[in-house]
């Protein structure tokens, strides 16, 4: 009799430290949720993808020594977004093409162009004065210039967007607005054949 | 019955104290670059805050205590975020000093939008530190004062990181980058667009390098002083500085380069343009007057190309007009007018569009 007093005693003792610790426990699981700035989501981990394409396509079928055929420049992105700046380098060998002139019917007129024979390069710097930047759509292919130039030679001429580090400062880039940072992009040479 | 009872009190209590100091999650808050980094006087110092988190877990807001020497200043304007994967400009607030450093509360939160934006170590921000002295010392991390939160893999509802590793840098302020021996030169020179009446075009520093041959000496922190002379409109600047234990006495060259501007080769007496030849015709001990070829300006990521990513920050003050007080300076304020306006934007095109035609 005497023990089942001792025993039911301890029984509520522990119930109550029960109690205590539960009530203890949840009071500290709430000032946990607290410190929580953000909504519990849980996040993606995501890799730097290149978010546009600088796209180089012939628009002349048929390209042929001494005669002109023509290079659109073409951007799209895989995002909208809205940029402050694109600086344009089209590299080409002035070996075996000459660049006649570079027009930019509908598309974007540049801030700043330039053919430098010499080198080989078409330059063109959009540089966006607007605020809220120049706005890309996504899967909406944007000119950006049209090439003309006359082959000097037969055989396979290249078209190719400078990317990369170049010690010479002929580095192609698209720059978003407000970050003012660069947009991932890819891009593949053009390579035709001069009959 | 008793003894079992303590136990499990024990066990409890045990189990909550784990729980309240649970390391769950870990990231290490690392400063670069981690060589060391050497400055003149007057130059800025750029040092990035990486993370790197353990465990899948990803950060989002950081509260930290970053201290440093006297001999540096630390930009609560200048430094930036990476808006890339959210995060905020810093927040920066004076801290306790600790001994002879300065120490400052770095504050950078994520920005809700971006918050399924996450990777398991990248940049966090920028910090922009300006020499003011000369000297040597450490950039560090207070790993006690440092607070993390984010998505811990471990809890749904414990959003602490513990911020378990620091690393700081080092760096050499080098104020004697001017000599004061040698053979000397002297020059005049003008800033592009810097005008009568700027009052946030003091003292501008310039960087030179002289080169003889295949002898070359790079001397920093050279103070231009302002004269009340004007060419085309703007103000001349002097300089001079002496060359130390150069030996070349002739037939120099002077590669100039401001502190927001391209580098510019001066090679022969009153040059009015490129130079545009190998070598140069400049002596020692002799005063040159470049007044009529000013310094382009535009370089505000100091990499030293003027391209859209410049065109691009200067913008982005510029739409917000910001400014600073007479005397003070903001880089992207390229005519010193203690204000980043359309001129500044124009300005820039114009540096870009004169290098283009000097280069291609």
């Amino acid at each position: 009799m005497e023990k089942n007093k001792i025993l039911r005693g301890l029984i509520i003792l522990v119930a109550v430290v029960v109690i205590l610790e539960s009530v203890i426990i949840i009071g500290r699981l709430g000032k946990g949720e607290e410190i929580a700035v953000f909504k519990t989501e849980t996040p993606t981990v995501v890799e730097k993808q290149a978010e546009a394409a600088v796209m180089l396509v012939s628009s002349t079928e048929k390209w042929s020594k001494g005669r002109m055929g023509k290079v659109d420049v073409d951007v799209t992105v895989t995002r909208d977004m809205a940029v402050d700046a694109i600086d344009l380098f089209v590299k080409y060998d002035p070996e075996k093409v000459t660049v006649n002139r570079v027009s930019f019917e509908g598309g974007i007129k540049p801030t700043l162009n330039k053919i430098s024979q010499e080198k080989g390069l078409v330059i063109a710097n959009y540089l966006i004065t607007e605020k809220s930047g120049m706005p890309l759509t996504i899967a909406e292919a944007t000119r950006l210039l049209t090439i003309e130039a006359t082959p000097k030679v037969s055989g396979d001429i290249q078209f190719e967007v400078a990317t990369g580090k170049s010690t010479d400062g002929s580095v192609t880039m698209i720059i978003e607005n407000e970050k003012s940072t660069e947009v991932e992009f890819n891009s593949l040479p053009l390579t035709v054949n001069v009959l | 019955m008793i003894v079992a009872l303590v136990g499990g009190l024990m066990l409890v209590n045990q189990s909550q104290d784990s729980r309240k100091g649970a390391a769950f999650a870990n990231t290490a808050l690392v400063l670069l670059p981690s060589d060391k980094i050497t400055k003149a006087v007057g130059e800025n110092l750029l040092v990035h805050m990486n993370y790197a988190t353990e465990g899948g877990a990803k950060l989002y807001n950081v509260d930290t205590v970053v201290c440093y020497g006297s001999n540096l200043e630390l930009s609560a304007t200048e430094s930036t975020g990476n808006a890339d994967l959210g995060y905020s400009a810093p927040m920066i607030l004076d801290a306790a000093a600790v001994g002879s450093n300065k120490c400052s509360k770095v504050v950078v939160l994520k920005e809700t939008s971006k918050i399924n934006v996450a990777e398991a170590s990248g940049e966090l921000a920028v910090l922009k530190f300006k020499a003011v002295s000369a000297g040597s010392g450490t950039i560090t991390i207070d790993k006690e004062k440092s607070k993390a939160t984010g998505e811990n893999t471990a809890s749904e509802t414990d959003k602490w990181i513990t911020v378990t590793q620091v690393t700081g840098t080092s760096y050499e302020i080098i104020g004697s980058k001017v000599e004061t021996t040698g053979d000397e030169i002297k020059l005049k020179m003008t800033y592009a667009g810097v005008i009568e009446g700027t009052k946030c075009a003091v003292d501008w520093p310039i960087k030179v390098i002289v080169m003889a041959g295949s002898e070359k000496k790079e001397i920093s922190g050279i103070k231009t002083v302002r004269t009340s002379e004007k060419v085309n409109n703007m103000m001349v600047y002097e300089a001079s500085f002496r060359l130390g234990d150069f030996s070349g006495k002739e037939n120099l060259a002077l590669f100039v380069k401001g502190p927001k501007h391209l580098q510019m080769k001066y090679a022969k007496a009153n040059q009015e343009g490129p130079y545009g030849k190998a070598g140069g015709e400049i002596s020692v001990n002799q005063s040159y007057d470049f007044s009529k070829y000013s310094a382009l300006a535009g370089d505000v990521d100091l990499n030293g190309w003027i391209n859209g990513q410049d065109f691009s920050k200067v913008k982005a003050k510029a739409v917000k007009y910001e400014a600073v007080a007479d005397g003070g300076d903001i880089l992207e304020d390229l005519d010193g007018s203690c204000q980043v306006n359309t001129r500044d934007v124009t300005l820039l095109v114009n540096s870009l569009d004169q290098k283009q035609e000097e280069l291609y």
